[in-house]
Order: C-alpha cells, then structure tokens, then sequence
C-alpha cells in the first residue's frame, strides 16, 4: 500500500520540528516521499514489460537498465566513462569559474568596466553556447581542449551573472559600516564585499555547475571515444536504449552528488544566513 | 571638544542642505540636533562622522580636522547595520581588529556587558530583536572608546518601551565614560530626556534656527512640570521653523490641485 506509507510519513513530518535540529530527520523522510514516485513506476513497467503488456525494447524495463549498468561496472567500463566526464566537467568548471568569478568582479566593482565589457559579454551570452562548437573544433582541435574550452564557457555566464549581481546589489548601509572603521580598499573587499556576496555566489556556482554537466554531453557528442556522452551516442547508434537509460542515470547520480559536494562543502559559511531554509 | 565652524553642504545636484552652521559642543555634553524632515540633520551627522565631506567650513575633534572617518568618533545608525555573517561578539569587535586576540575579547566581553548582552556573544544577528540589535550596534560603537559618539535616530524604528529603556540605557553608559554625544531625533522628548542642549534646525536650507539650553536635573523626570515645559518650549521652536520655512504654500496647492 503505497499510498498509505506516504501518507503516514507525510503526517509524521508536523510533529518533528518540536526538535530543534529536525532538519536531518525532515530530509529523511522527504526524501522517501521523493522516491515513491520514480520506483512505483518502474515497478509498474517492470511488471507490464514482464507479462507481456509492453514489449520494452525502445523503453527498456529496470531489469535491463541495472543489468548493463551492473556490465560495465564489473568490466571496469563504467568508470573510466565516469572518469573521463568527470574530468572535463571539473576541467571546465574550474576555468569556467576562475574566468566567472575574475570578469564578474572587475564588472561588478569598477564602473568604466562595466560600460566597457558589459555590452559584450551580454551579446555573447545570447549566443547559444552551442553554436561554438565547429569554431571550437577549427581552433582546439576534437581532443580535449574543445570539450572542456565548451563546458568553461557554460560555466562562465551563469557564474559572471551572478557575481556581478551579487556585488551590484550588496547593501551601500553595510558598506557605509566598513567605512566608518576606516576599512582600507582590501579591508572593504575582504571584510565586507566578500561575505556578502558568498550567498549569491553559491547558488551561481551551483548553476554553473549544472550547466557544466549539461555542456559536457554536448562536448562529448561531438565525437569522443569515452565518457558517458560517448555511451549515449553510442548506445544510440548501436540500438541499445537500456545504455542510453544508464548513462542518464549516471548522469543524473553523479550531477546530484556533487552538486550535494558543493551546497555542503559551502554551507558552513553560509550558517548566518537569516533564511527560510534556516528557520525551518 | 567638537568645533563646528560655518560648514555647509551643497550636493551635486545643486540642493543645499546645509548652510552656516556654526557649533561648540564640549567634551562630554550631550547635543541633541532636532528639526522637520529634510532640514538636513542626518546630512550634519553624516558630515561630523567624515563619511561625508562638507562643501565648505570646518570640523575639528579635539584639535584634529575631520577630513574622513576617524578612530575618536564613532557612529551609530538609524538601523543596526549589524554584519549578518559574523556573531555578535565579532560584530562588537568589528572595529578591533588590530588588536592582539585576548584583548579584543575582553573590551567585546566589556562593553556587551555593559549593554546588558553578556550573554548574546556566540549568537547571530538574526536571532535578535530590533532593540537588542540596537544595544549591539551601540556596543560596537563605543568598543573602539570614540570620545565623540554620533547617534542617527537610533531608537525611531523601536516600539514606545523599547525605546524609552534603550534611552534610559545610553545614559548609563555615558555616566560612565562622558563621551560628547550628537544625537539626531526626530522625538522631541527623547531630545529633552537626554540632551544638555537642543540645537533646532530649519530647513531650505538647513541651518541653526535656534539653541536650548535644558537645565532639568539627572536623572528627569518625563512626568514632571519642568520636564513638559521643556518640550514645549522645543516644540514651539520647532514650529516656528516649519511655519516659515519655504515649502509652507505647498500643502494647500496640493489640496487646491486634488
């Protein structure tokens, strides 16, 4: 009975928060309810699949999915594709956000670059990130440096965008405050600036990093002989969905956890925050 | 001593705010400066702390010319302003960082005893109500023991007991030290409960319209005869300069027009 278990665990959330750090058992059970969805329906399909109901070669059954996933992990396949990703992605995304965070600053802080840059950056924004991808091959060439120049570029806009709005919209009261204790430049950026942009530039590093996973499979599209884009491509041109299925799941596994890696190796510096998430 | 001689603002934008004002406030007198909104008494303060420079006239701070923010002057704002990021004993001591570790502790440990949050130190500012953010900011102020403290409306966003206690609480603390105090207000009994002199401003431009002297024994008392008559005496000051100030016509146009 499923939908009786989440009701009871839904009802059973209320009554936590008495304690006061109720958070870790929240997660828990939300993240229950999280999982109820995805696995009734791949037990329904599982089951339609094995009496008959749907034939499950174009969409694969959970059986077979968890069995090629379960093949190239016991041949080692599995994570050389992973490492090879995983490599770009964090290749790219920390020159992504070098890049991001260097121009945003000088952007956000000094008004003559603004009026400068700006305009361009923000034409070049509007460019899908995309639509490099032949002149990044003319250039690096089909090995790595196209792929991870691709993902850096997909992660410099959301990571530029948001330190220039972080240092844009940090409060001139606070600041006021660092000048009245006579804050020297460096003071100011240090003491002041910095700590009040750390909120915004989380969730933009955050958003940098999805992007950053979202471009790679791009950049391993365009011809790539490992890495879990080259399993979908191939798993397409071989006919094998229940592939193409677990390389998405492993997407999707690996882009959670080190989104999770990040929100968590961030949030002790964010414990002040006086926010919704805070207050529960 | 806090010389104030002949300074005036003008902004950008050709506004005056301040014209001529002209001011000797000794060591350890408490002034407070009163008037209508926009007869520039917010932009006095701002220019007495040096975060703002005067278009012209001088300010001296026992002898030294106020050119920017300096160590004997310290300034409490209308909101708390409190670091969101940082616990309240590192707010407090916000402007001690050169001091060797131990010490900052005890003058933070100090003076938020003395605010009466000696126990507030490891919390966050968001855990705090709106006065005892105030009693903080207060304490961050006089941790770097400026001899001039500058106080910019710093009860007017409190509730009516909040702010008579954080008053009553000022005093303490100045019996204590003496530092001058320039507090703005907009509450004309908070000016007489504090202050030894009521400098009433008059706007368009901003300038001194006139100088009381409250002569009420301390501590005073806000039921007593001396003490109403005091307020009045601001009061009808005080409406001297609005009745005569330029803007006097504008109401009735607006009225006319509506």
């Amino acid at each position: 009975m499923p939908a009786d278990g989440s009701l009871a665990l839904v009802a059973r959330t209320p009554a936590e928060p008495l304690r006061r750090p109720s958070r870790g058992a929240g997660t828990y059970v939300s993240g229950f309810a999280g999982l109820l969805l995805p696995i009734v329906l791949g037990i329904g399909w599982e089951l339609a699949v094995h009496f008959g109901l749907a034939n499950g070669r174009l969409v694969p059954p959970p059986s077979a999915i968890f069995a090629t996933l379960y093949d190239l992990a016991v041949t080692g396949e599995l994570y050389v594709h992973i490492q090879a990703t995983l490599l770009r992605v964090l290749a790219g995304f920390i020159t992504g956000t070098i890049a991001g965070t260097l121009v945003g600053a000088l952007v956000g802080y000094l008004d003559l670059a603004r009026r400068l840059l700006d305009p361009s950056l923000q034409g070049l924004r509007a460019v899908p990130s995309i639509a490099w991808v032949p002149l990044f091959i003319l250039w690096f060439g089909i090995f790595e440096a196209s792929k991870v120049t691709l993902i850096a570029v997909g992660v410099f806009f959301p990571i530029y965008l948001g330190v220039l709005g972080a240092i844009q919209s940090v409060d001139r009261k606070i600041v006021e405050v660092g000048r009245a204790f006579r804050l020297s430049p460096l003071g100011l950026v240090r003491r002041i600036l910095l700590p009040s942009i750390l909120p915004a530039y989380v969730v933009a590093l955050r958003g940098g990093l999805g992007l950053g996973w979202m471009f790679v499979v791009a950049a391993e599209f365009m011809g790539a002989s490992e890495g879990l884009g080259y399993l979908l491509v191939d798993g397409q041109q071989l006919g094998k969905p229940q592939q193409i299925v677990a390389a998405i799941l492993t997407f999707a596994v690996i882009g959670k956890i080190t989104d999770w890696l990040l929100s968590s190796l961030t949030a002790p510096f964010l414990r002040w925050q006086d926010s919704f998430s805070n207050t529960r | 001593m806090l010389s104030i001689s002949n300074i005036g603002k003008t902004y950008p934008n050709g506004t005056v705010a301040l014209q001529g004002i002209t001011l000797e406030i000794g060591a350890g007198e408490i002034v407070a400066v009163v008037g209508g909104s926009g007869c520039g008494k917010s932009t006095l303060l701002r220019l007495l702390s040096g975060l703002d420079h005067p278009t012209h006239g001088t300010i001296d701070v026992d002898g030294t010319r106020i050119v920017a923010p300096h160590p004997a002057v310290g300034i409490v704002f209308q909101e708390p302003r409190l670091l969101p990021w940082l616990t309240v004993e590192r707010n407090v001591g916000f402007g001690l960082e050169h001091l060797p570790r131990a010490e900052r502790r005890g003058r933070v440990q100090e003076v938020l005893a003395r605010v009466g949050l000696a126990e507030y130190g490891p919390r966050w500012p968001r855990e705090l109500s709106g006065g005892q953010s105030q009693r903080v900011s207060i304490a961050r102020a006089l941790v770097t023991r400026p001899s001039v403290l500058l106080l910019d409306e710093p009860f007017s966003a409190l509730d009516a007991f909040t702010r008579v206690e954080l008053q009553d609480h000022l005093l303490e603390i100045w019996a204590d030290t003496r530092p001058t105090l320039v507090l703005v207000t907009h509450d004309i009994e908070e000016a007489v409960a504090l202050a030894s002199r009521v400098v009433v401003l008059r706007p368009f431009p901003g300038r001194i319209a006139h100088v009381t002297d409250v002569r009420l024994a301390r501590p005073r008392d806000r039921l007593s005869h001396a003490f109403d008559d005091a307020k009045r005496a601001i009061l009808s000051a005080l409406d001297t300069t609005l009745s005569r100030g330029a803007p006097q016509h504008d109401a009735p146009r607006e009225l006319a027009r509506a």
